[in-house]
Formats: C-alpha cells, structure tokens, sequence
C-alpha cells in the first residue's frame, strides 16, 4: 500500500489521468469500450511519437517550437517527391529534412549559443515559409498505395503507427535510463553549470537532442501524410507544437529540465486525448471542447504545483 | 546618456543596426516596385503595423518580467467581438470601457497563474488561450459580428484619417512613446527590469515581485485590448478567428526587437522597429505580387542573422 | 500532508466535473434557444419552396445562365418516414470561421431536432488532423450514415475510406473528395463550386461590357490548399479569360475578413490610378467586405466592380450587394444546403441511393438588380 502511495504521490499524472477517464465513464458508458480505448491510442500515436522527441529537448531543459511547421513541410515533401524518385527516396529526403533542422536548431542553440526559444521560433518561421512555397500551397496526394495503406493499417487493435510508437517509447526509454547519453541529458538539464564540471560535454548532448526532436518531428509530418493520404499546408499551425509540448508538461516533466520520463510524455498526451474523445462522445457544443483543454491545462500545472509543494515538504521531513 | 555621446556617428549607426536592416529592406523593395516609395505605401505600412505595434509594447513588457504571453491572439479575438457586440447595445464609451476591462480582466488572470501561483508562464498562457477563445466563440456564437451603424465616431479609430496621418497611426504612437517613458523612467519600469533580470534578489530587497510580474501582464492585456478596439473599427466588424497566430507576429517583433527572452533586457523603440521590418515586408512581397510565404523565410533568416550579430558584438565587447 | 494531497485532488476533479457538466449544460441550452429561433424557418423544412431558384430565373434574364439545373437542389420525400431509429454522424470543418459555416452548422442541428434524428455533429476547427480522429470516433459510435463537410479534399480519401471499410455509407457535405476517392462515398450534396465562380465571374464580365477585352482584374484567394477556395477561382479564372480579361494579381487572404483588406489596401497602393484596376473579384462574400472596406477607406469607390465567386450571409447580401457595394455573387443559402444534405443523409440511412452521384443545390448570380428576390428566410441570422 506505502508503495502505491509513494508511486502515485511521484507520478501525480496518474491519478488525474484516471480522475478524468472515471468522469468520461460517468459521462459516456461507451467510453470504457475497449475498441474505443484502443481508437483513443490510435488517434493520439503520431502526436506522441512526436513527444517523445520533445521530451528529449524539454528533460535538457530546451524546447523546439519548430515542430508545428516542420511537420507540415515534411508531410509535403513525403507526398510531392512519391511520383519523381519513389516512396523510399521521399520518405528519406523527408526526414532528411528532419534531420537537417534538427542539426541547424542543435548548433545554434548548443554551439552559438542563442537562445532556444528565438531559434526554434526563427526555424518554425522559415519551415512555414518552404511547407507553402514548395507545394506552391496547394494540398497534395500521396500517390503509393504502399505508403497510404502503412498510414491506415492495422495489426490487431492498433495501427501500425502505435505499434511504432510503443516500439518508439521502449527505445526512448532504453535511451533515457540505460546509456551515457539519457544520464548526461539528465545532467544538463538539472544543472548545466554543474555537468560541465563533471565532465560531461554539455553542448554534444543538447546538439544530439535537438537532432532527436528534429527527426521524430519529421517522421510525425510523414506519418500524418501516410494517415490522411496527403499532405495539406496548414498541418499542423498554428498550435502543434504546444500540444506536444503540454502533452510533455503535463504528463509531469518540468520545462526546467532534469526531471521526468519517457512514461510522463504518454500520460499527458494521453490525457489531452481523452478530453477530446469525451467530447465526440457526448457531442458538446465546439467551444467547449476547447474550453476544457485550456482548463485543464492550467488546472494540471496548479495541482501539479500543490502536489509537488507537498512532496518537497514531506521530502524535508524525512 | 553619457555614453551615447562617446559612440559618435559610428556607434549610433552600430546601436540603430536593426533599423538600417529595415531601411535596406524597404530600399530594396521600392526599387523592385517604384510605387513602393510612395506616401500612400509609407502611410499604409504604418496603418498596417499599428496592431502588432502595440500589441508588441504590451508583451515587450510581459517579456522583459521574463513570461510569454501567447494568450493575446485569442485576448484580440475576444475584444474584437466585445467591442463590437457593446457598441451595439450600449454605446460608444462603454463599449471601449467594457472591452480594456476585458482585456484587463485576462491580463490579471494570466498575471495571477504566472506571477502569484509561479506557473510556467508558456503552457499557462497557452492554456488561457484556449478558454479565451472559447470565450469568444462562446460570446459570439461563432458568428462574424458587425456594427449595426458603420457611421458612428469610434469607427473613425480604424478608418479616419487627421491630415493623411491615420488616427490609429498617431494612436500606436502615443502608445509606444508613453511606454516607453514608463519603461525607462519610471520605477516601476526599472523594478519590471530588475525582476526579469532576477525575482529572488528583488524580493529580498523589499520588491513585490508576484504583484510586479502580474502587472506586466495586466499591460499586455491593456494594449491588447487597445489593439482590439483599433482591429475590429477598421473592418467594423469582427471574425471570432480573428486574431488566430498574431502571439507569433507579435513575439516575432519583440525578439527582431532584441529583448532578451530570460527576461530583463528590451526596449519598446526597438520593438517598434522590429514591427516595422515585419509590416515592410508583409506590404512588399503583396505589391511584387509574390506569395506572401517568402515573408516567413526571409523573417526567419533576419531574425537568426540579427541575434548572431548581437551576440557577436556582446562577444566582442567582453573581449576588451 | 496526505490531507492536502487529497483535497486537491478532490478540488481537481470536482473542477473538471464541473467544467464537463457545464459543457453539456451548455450545449444543450443554447442549442435549445437557437432552435426556437429559427424553428419558423425550417418548419415547413420538407416541402421548402425554392423561393431563390424559381425567382431568379423568372426575373433576370439576364443574370443567371446556370450549368446546374441538372439536379438542383432536389430533395427526397421523408414524410411518413419513421428516422427515430437513425443515428447521423457529421465531422465538421470549421463551426466558427465565417457566417455561412456557422449558419450551416446551427442550423443542422436545429433542423435534426425537427426531423426528430440523432445528429453527432463534430467540429475539427480546421484541423486536418482533428477531423481525422473525428471521423474515428464518428465510426466508434456507429452511425448509420457518416457525413464529412471535408478540411481538405485530399485528405477526406483517406476518411472516406475507413468509414466505407467499417461499412458505413459516407456522404461528402459542401466540398467532394477528390476523384480518387469518389469510389469510398456514396455521393456528394452540396454547392457546384467551380460553376459558382465561373457564372459570378460571366456575369461581371458581361456587365463589365466593352471593358471586358482587357480587363485587368485581381483576385483575393481562400485558405490555400483547400478545394472549395481552388475550384471557385479556376472557375472565376475560366470566364474571365473568356471573356479577354486576365487575372494580373492573385493573392491569400487565408479566408480573413481583416488579412483581404490589408491585401487590397496594398494592391490600391501599387495600382494607384484609375483604369489600373479593371474589377477585383474574391472568393467569397466575407473577403469582398474587406476589400469593400479598403477600397472606401482609399476614396476610390465606384472605380470599378468588386465581385465575389459566393454569398451565403444576409447581412451582407443585405448592407452591400442590394446598393451595389458589391457588384454581385452567386447566391448559397446555408439553410438550403444544410437541410438538403441532412435530408438525403436521412434517405441513405433508410436503405436508399442518392439520385445521381452529386447533388448539387442551386446557386443563381444575383446582383443588385435581382436581389429583391431573395428570400432572407433562407439566410436565417442566428445572434
């Protein structure tokens, strides 16, 4: 039992995620149905595929705002290269270009030195620009029925996509708890200073974060192209990368750095998508869909907040 | 003081090196596009820029606390309608009135979140941002709202001219010059910057920094109501998705403008700059008839190269 | 401290409870508050006359030489039909944008109250990717029949694929899919976009007269990548060149009433004097009103026509196309093309086929000359 309360009074996200899925059963039988549980993950695979490279960026105590159009241009690229050089090729030149924004976010943050929040932003400025000029801003089809048929398939409950995700949360974990790279991320983001000390190339480790984020933010354009077919030039904008960020924030990491988990990033993200489920469910009016996710939002940081206060508290007790 | 004095004619056109950009830029474009040079172009840049403007003084201050607030988008959808819906039903005055309370209103809350609570002020805001938008859509049922009389006095706040200068243009600047006194001279502006600069040692030397840090915020909702008012008067009406992704333009002002996001550092003059480089180009790539998509690149490529230089030039300095 | 703990989380969940309920609340107030209002005018839903359609072609010869009297605007005979039983599903693609979505969207609602079926109506604020997990969640619940008002046609394939996989009709509402997903829906109701553009876009050159040859106009774009906004101005496109005209400007308002203004206080700026500007013609009446705006705030009114390819709102029709503000547009009731596209959505759930694979609802030019004949019943104002 004292392990339980222990457990749940560190991942405070887990009763809130509870609390709100019992409301949703109140609210909608229908909701507890395992086929709609299973379309709850479903629906939310790609976003979290996508946080957990936020996470890496957030637990170094950064964030990449580029996300939002990145995502949007990737999505273009995997549709409009299909019929020149094949799926492979677009579904490279794609990440690609992933990959590249990561790099130019990493050396600009890690070795110039500026800050993250005005190059990632710079960087979601520039993505928007090439995700309307390179399609000549029109939506695009995905031409291979390979590549559509991945983005909607299915291996028993799940599609694909989760399974890529779990397999994604595993790897991340390995990555986070297991290797140098996880254990200096922690470091930097606790204490930069105090790494830097202790040996830790500090700079290598925020580069290779940003590259992460970069990647999976690529991979989520390309598999929102698979889902949806084609490719729209308003993927994304203007708020993508807020959700992904909250999703992180929310499931109980701190924007500060050092502290959280792979695990937290499927909670908050998961808790984000319950609310929207509930209300297709019990078909509310719009605003209040939106209404409720901003409430939450803030209603989550102050409980964390109290939550957290406590547990500093206690902690000095002991 | 003294020190502008020892800069000489090269160091004043170092520390105006963002306004020579803009000058460049818009040189560049009136030579692609002759009628570019005109005053009609010059007046209609600054109508143009008048929203982002003072929308930008606002989070110049929130940013200077050391918080974001990417609130005011759907705060300028909001007021918008309110204005709109309350010049309807009870007149002119009250309906200013009502809408800078509005605007107030959030600014206290989101001030309360991240100055009292010590939230984070990004997903804080971006949660105010949501239930401010359902708000509107709430208040406004979704519909676009117009005025009833599109002859009334207040529109003229949007659409009426003194001279040729447009009064929403001499509105932005008194705006950013009262601002910017307040920033500079007051000791409320020089507790702002202290407090961005670093809230513990502030609160030890008897500055309420909690209450401090809400008023920025109280500041950013004030003249984004101000903005609001200025919006919807032009159009005489308002969309609820009106002010969806101008947090961005704005913020993209203030950082062109060279505050520093830690919080501590800014200027409104400078900020102000920043809005113009953006309204140049917004006008330029319409008038080449270009997509207005390269506007984003090219924002992107000036905003890196521009705090590259400053940080150079900070390096440098350090160095001797 | 375990107290503390506690309290909030009671405080946390109670709060959202209480948000939850509120919403629920909330929605079934207004809901119930708008439908007494417009109830007078989808009482005789229906049997509805086409005021507009028989008017408009009776009265102005010279107006309206419509390619879409093929199928327009027929509706299938619901009376005498049991549809307690049927549960209509419809992702949505914008609630709140402009009027005319809004108009559609209310209306739906209150019009479902009065045929007395279970309508699931989601809004994905167009979002690609909300609408896609709407249309998950729309399957979840099992609907009889699945309505898409699409974000982006391409993307709707893919849609309209899961929902005919999990055997379920999809009709497409306002804008189709894109032809390689026609196969996946049972059809299409809604407006002929492209022959909205090109009859407005006839109409103006025909009015232009002997300024036709030549004609210099510009063009205020919608949201980029989206059919309905695309189509309209191939169309507009299509007469103008016609005609001997040419579009010499083309630019985004992304469907903002403020962004076209600022486009067009531009535009006005490099296009300084008279004869620069043949005509500006828009894709819809929203953007038109900007342009109205800027284009009186310049002092040059009445130098040339402003068109736009659509109108659906009565405010609009009312305060600018009848004294000529805006030279005219083809006319879309919100309320037409809602109840119409429930009707047949109805009729499918019962086991039917739609008549042919694209229903389209009747959309005349109307100008200031015809506009009497509008019947603002069909333009309910829902504040």
């Amino acid at each position: 039992m004292k392990k339980v309360t222990k457990f749940l009074s560190v991942n405070t996200s887990i009763p809130i995620l509870i609390g709100i899925m019992i409301i949703a059963t109140i609210l909608d039988v229908s909701f507890m149905a395992p086929g709609n549980l299973f379309n709850v993950f479903n629906q939310n695979a790609i976003k979290g595929i996508m946080a957990i490279g936020m996470s890496f960026v957030i637990l170094n105590g950064f964030f990449d705002m580029s996300l939002c159009t990145l995502l949007s241009l990737t999505a273009a690229l995997a549709c409009g290269l299909q019929p020149k050089i094949g799926v492979a090729g677009a579904v490279l030149v794609a990440l690609l270009v992933g990959l590249i924004v990561g790099i130019i976010n990493g050396l600009l943050v890690a070795y110039v030195g500026i800050n993250a929040f005005v190059v990632t932003l710079a960087l979601m400025l520039g993505c928007r620009g090439f995700a309307y000029i390179y399609p000549d801003e029109q939506s695009i089809s995905a031409t291979s029925d390979a590549f559509r048929a991945f983005g909607t398939g299915k291996l028993g409950p799940l599609t694909y996509i989760s399974w890529l995700y779990i397999i994604g949360l595993l790897i991340a974990h390995y990555v986070l708890r297991y290797t140098s790279h996880g254990r200096n991320t922690y470091a930097a983001g606790g204490n930069a200073s105090a790494a830097e000390n202790a040996g830790i190339n500090v700079r290598k480790t925020i580069f290779i974060n940003f590259v992460i984020c970069g990647v999976l933010s690529g991979l989520g354009g390309i598999l929102y192209a698979a889902q949806n077919g084609a490719s729209t030039p308003a993927l994304g904008w203007p708020d993508m990368h807020m959700l992904v960020i909250a999703g992180v924030v929310l499931g109980g990491s701190k924007l500060s750095g050092g502290y959280g988990n792979i695990w937290y990033s499927l909670i908050g993200v998961m808790i984000l998508g319950v609310v929207n489920n509930i209300m297709s469910i019990t078909n509310a009016q719009p605003w209040v869909s939106t209404f409720c996710t901003g409430a939450i939002m803030i209603a989550v940081l102050i409980a964390d907040k109290f939550l957290s206060d406590a547990r500093a508290k206690a902690g000095l007790k002991n | 003081m003294e020190q502008n004095k020892k800069m000489g004619v090269g160091g004043f056109l170092k520390s105006q090196a963002l306004l020579m950009v803009g000058i460049i830029i818009f040189i560049i474009f009136g030579l692609l596009q002759h009628s570019f040079f005109t005053t009609a172009n010059i007046v209609n840049i600054f109508r143009q820029i008048a929203v982002i403007a003072i929308m930008g003084a606002g989070m110049t201050y929130a940013i200077i606390g050391g918080n974001f607030d990417l609130s005011v988008g759907s705060l300028l959808s909001l007021c918008g309608s309110v204005v709109i819906v309350t010049t309807n039903q009870v007149g002119q005055v009250g309906s200013v009135l009502i809408t800078i309370l509005v605007g107030c209103l959030s600014g206290v809350l989101c001030g309360y979140l991240c100055g009292y609570l010590h939230l984070n002020s990004m997903v804080a805001t971006l949660g105010m941002m949501n239930v401010l938008q359902a708000l509107t859509l709430m208040y406004t049922k979704g519909q676009f709202v117009s005025l009833d009389n599109s002859d009334l006095p207040i529109v003229g706040l949007g659409q009426g001219n003194v001279g040729i200068v447009p009064i929403s243009v001499i509105i932005m600047a008194i705006f950013c010059v009262v601002f910017a006194i307040i920033l500079k001279r007051t000791v409320f502006g020089h507790h702002v910057k202290a407090v961005g600069t670093n809230p513990e040692t502030c609160r030890y030397s008897g500055i309420n920094d909690n209450r401090i840090v809400m008023l920025t915020f109280v500041i950013s909702g004030f003249s984004t109501a101000v903005a609001a008012i200025l919006l919807a008067m032009r159009g005489a009406g308002a969309q609820p998705t009106m002010g969806l992704g101008y947090e961005f333009d704005v913020i993209t002002a203030v950082i062109l403008g060279g505050a520093d996001l830690n919080g501590g550092e800014g200027s409104i003059y400078r900020t102000f700059v920043g809005a113009l480089i953006i309204g140049i180009m917004k006008t330029g790539f319409v008038i080449l008839g270009m997509s207005v998509y390269y506007q984003y690149v090219a924002e992107c490529v000036i905003i890196l190269l521009a705090v590259y230089m400053d940080i150079r030039a900070s390096r440098k300095g350090v160095k001797k | 401290m375990k107290f503390k703990k506690l309290t909030t989380l009671v405080i946390c969940g109670a709060m959202a409870l209480s948000l939850a309920a509120c919403g629920s609340g909330g929605s079934s107030s207004s809901g119930s508050s708008s439908s007494s209002a417009s109830s007078s005018a989808s009482a005789s839903a229906s049997a509805k006359s086409e005021a507009v359609a028989s008017a408009s072609a009776s009265g102005a010869g010279e107006s309206v030489s419509s390619g879409s009297s093929a199928v327009s605007e027929s509706r299938p005979d619901l009376s005498g039909k049991d549809l307690s039983g049927l549960k209509l599903g419809m992702a949505f693609r914008h609630g709140s944008n402009d009027t005319y979505m809004t108009s559609y969207f209310q209306h739906m609602k209150n019009y479902a109250k009065t045929l007395g079926v279970d309508l699931v109506l989601l809004d994905a604020v167009d979002d690609v990717t909300k609408q896609t997990n709407q249309v998950q969640d729309l399957i979840q619940q099992k609907c009889s029949v699945i309505m898409i008002w699409p974000v982006n046609s391409e993307s709707s394939v893919a849609q309209a694929k899961s929902v005919q996989q999990a055997g379920i009709p999809c009709l497409m509402c306002n804008s189709n899919v894109t032809d390689d997903g026609v196969d996946y829906t049972v059809g299409f109701v809604g407006p002929d976009d492209y022959t909205e553009g090109y009859n407005a876009a006839k109409q103006a050159m025909t009015d232009l007269g002997s300024s036709a040859k030549g004609a210099k106009i510009l063009f205020v774009e919608g949201v980029n990548g989206q059919q309905q906004a695309q189509q309209r101005k191939e169309g507009m496109q299509k007469a103008v060149e016609e005609a001997g005209g040419k579009f010499v400007d083309s630019q985004t308002s992304e469907g903002k009433r403020e962004k076209a203004q600022q486009v067009a206080e531009n535009w006005l700026v490099k296009y300084p004097s008279k004869g620069d500007i043949t005509a500006i013609m828009t894709f819809d009446d929203n953007t038109a009103v900007g342009v109205y705006n800027a284009v009186k705030a310049a002092g040059r009114e009445g130098e040339f026509p402003i068109w736009a390819a659509a109108t659906g709102d009565y405010s609009i029709i009312s305060g600018y196309i009848k004294d000529g503000k805006i030279a005219g547009a083809s006319l879309q009731s919100p309320i037409t093309e809602s109840e119409t596209a429930l009707d047949w959505a109805c009729w499918i759930g019962l086991g039917n086929d739609l008549p042919s694979k694209s229903v389209f609802i009747d959309t005349p030019v109307i100008t200031e000359q015809n506009f009497a004949q509008v019947d603002q019943g069909n333009f309910e104002k829902l504040i």
